[in-house]
């Protein structure tokens, strides 16, 4: 018997898509489609300021057309100068250092932020690592995150795309706030404001806010974000209510670089309410956390363990 | 397109208009600048010239069907898109093509007599309610009662219908 599964108009589209509708029901489509399309008006409180909104999307066309002109012609000798790039680095790469000036930027126990020269903001987690130049020349804003991750807030400046190597990936922005995480099998970027285009061996992927960028085994894909990601560690001092000692965990990683091996899965989904104050250092914290769950974290350099 | 006059008469022209129209149909801003976005990116890497005038019924058609994909694969909450396409069919009972009509007509009639002859009054015969209550002899709260009831049931069974169409021709076959 005919069940219902679908609501009829799910059931109309997917057959439009597979051109199985009859022309009626296509018109139907049509002309309904069509009358809201007349009905649509700007409405500010809704949709936010029109400026922006126009502002916003044009720039992600831009993003999108302005690379394929420029990129495109030599996107063959990309995957070229990438491994150029690795192989040549000893020699090639001082000089380079010398004329643009680089500075480290390195974290050890503690996250950090700093301001660049453009006035864009760096929130560096702990045990991290980034290199800037003292002054941006040129067309672009390039730095590099080489270890570790970070939190970005690109300041504005439509004329001079910033551009983050992390790994194998390069993402390119306008102005935006979004994160990276690098590490020795993946990297990920996850954005939380504007739009940021993200690339890694001949692949592309445009991120919208909530979707995050992975890239593992050589592939690139998108992924919705988990909303638990999205707490600002890297300015304000962080407040969990009842969490799960797991989201805790992937806050932590977040904010001190650190990796956490758990023997026992069981302990992840024990809730816990934390207090983690914007400068505590992870030691702290983890104090705080055994006194509360009976467990024994314990830091063994960047790697945390509870027995 | 590959002429950026164009482009960006079409996009000055037409952006504001898409945009108001694929938030309407999603109800989420960022997805529905997204649309917008997307949708222009693929007129810019159009192999052929559009003149302006077919522009805009190519992009409104382009943004309908990045709105049909993004609900077939839940990219926002469906309940939007679908109650407006309720409420549309309801108020353009009239006007709908007899091919599809006969299915909701047979909505129609699974509604208890008088509450269908309310609505039938009501939505084919633009009565008001005022007439219809003198006409029947009931009450206008009475005729008001029949009246909601009538299309949340009618909306009900909307929800409910699967398209027949196939089964239609299927049986026509045999």
């Amino acid at each position: 018997m005919i069940k219902r599964i679908k609501h009829c108009l799910e059931n109309l589209i997917d057959r439009s898509f597979q051109n199985k509708t009859s022309k009626a029901e296509e018109n139907l489509l049509n002309d309904f489609a069509f009358t809201e399309y007349q009905k649509s008006k700007w409405n500010d409180a809704l949709m936010g300021n029109s400026d922006e909104g126009s502002q916003n999307i044009y720039e992600g066309i831009q993003l999108r057309i302005g690379e394929k002109k420029t990129f495109n012609p030599y996107l063959k000798y990309m995957a070229a100068a990438s491994i150029l790039f690795l192989v040549g680095l000893g020699f090639f790469y001082k000089p380079n250092i010398a004329a643009e000036k680089q500075l480290t930027f390195k974290t050890s126990d503690v996250p950090k932020s700093i301001k660049l020269s453009d006035g864009s903001k760096i929130y560096l987690a702990a045990n991290s690592s980034f290199q800037y130049p003292a002054q941006f020349n040129g067309g672009e804003r390039k730095v590099s995150l080489l270890k570790g991750n970070a939190f970005f807030a690109v300041a504005k400046d439509k004329k001079h795309p910033f551009i983050i190597q992390s790994g194998n990936i390069k993402t390119k922005v306008l102005g935006t706030s979004f994160h990276i995480r690098l590490s020795k099998s993946k990297c990920e970027v996850m954005v939380v404001t504007g739009k940021v285009n993200v690339s890694a061996k001949g692949q592309s992927v445009d991120l919208v806010p909530n979707e995050e960028a992975l890239f593992t085994g050589e592939k690139l894909m998108k992924l919705p974000i988990d909303k638990s990601l999205l707490i600002n560690w890297y300015t304000t001092d962080i407040t969990l209510n009842q969490a799960t000692l797991k989201q805790v965990i992937i806050i932590l990683q977040y904010k001190y670089g650190v990796a956490f091996e758990c023997k026992n899965e069981d302990v992840l989904t024990m809730p816990v309410t934390v207090f983690i104050e914007k400068n505590a250092s992870l030691d702290s914290v983890l104090k705080q956390i055994n006194y509360i769950t009976n467990l024994k974290f314990n830091i063994y350099d960047e790697i945390v363990k509870v027995n | 397109m590959k002429n950026p006059e164009i482009f960006e008469k079409a996009y000055t022209e037409y952006w504001k208009k898409l945009n108001a129209f694929s938030y309407t149909m999603t109800q989420d801003k960022d997805l529905a600048q997204h649309i917008v976005q997307d949708v222009f990116i693929d007129l810019w890497e159009r192999k052929d010239d559009l003149n302006i005038i077919a522009i805009e019924s190519y992009l409104f058609r382009a943004v309908k069907n990045q709105v049909f994909k993004h609900y077939q694969n839940n990219r926002f909450d469906k309940t939007v898109l679908e109650d407006k396409f309720e409420d549309y069919i309801i108020d353009n009972f009239t006007s709908i093509d007899p091919e599809v009509m006969d299915l909701l007509y047979s909505l129609l009639d699974r509604l208890p007599e008088k509450r269908k002859e309310v609505l039938l009054m009501y939505k084919f015969q633009d009565m008001s309610i005022d007439q219809i209550a003198s006409e029947l002899g009931i009450s206008k709260q009475t005729v008001k009662n029949q009246i909601s009831s009538g299309l949340k049931q009618l909306r009900e069974g909307l929800k409910d219908l699967v398209w027949l169409a196939p089964y239609v021709i299927l049986h026509q076959n045999f």
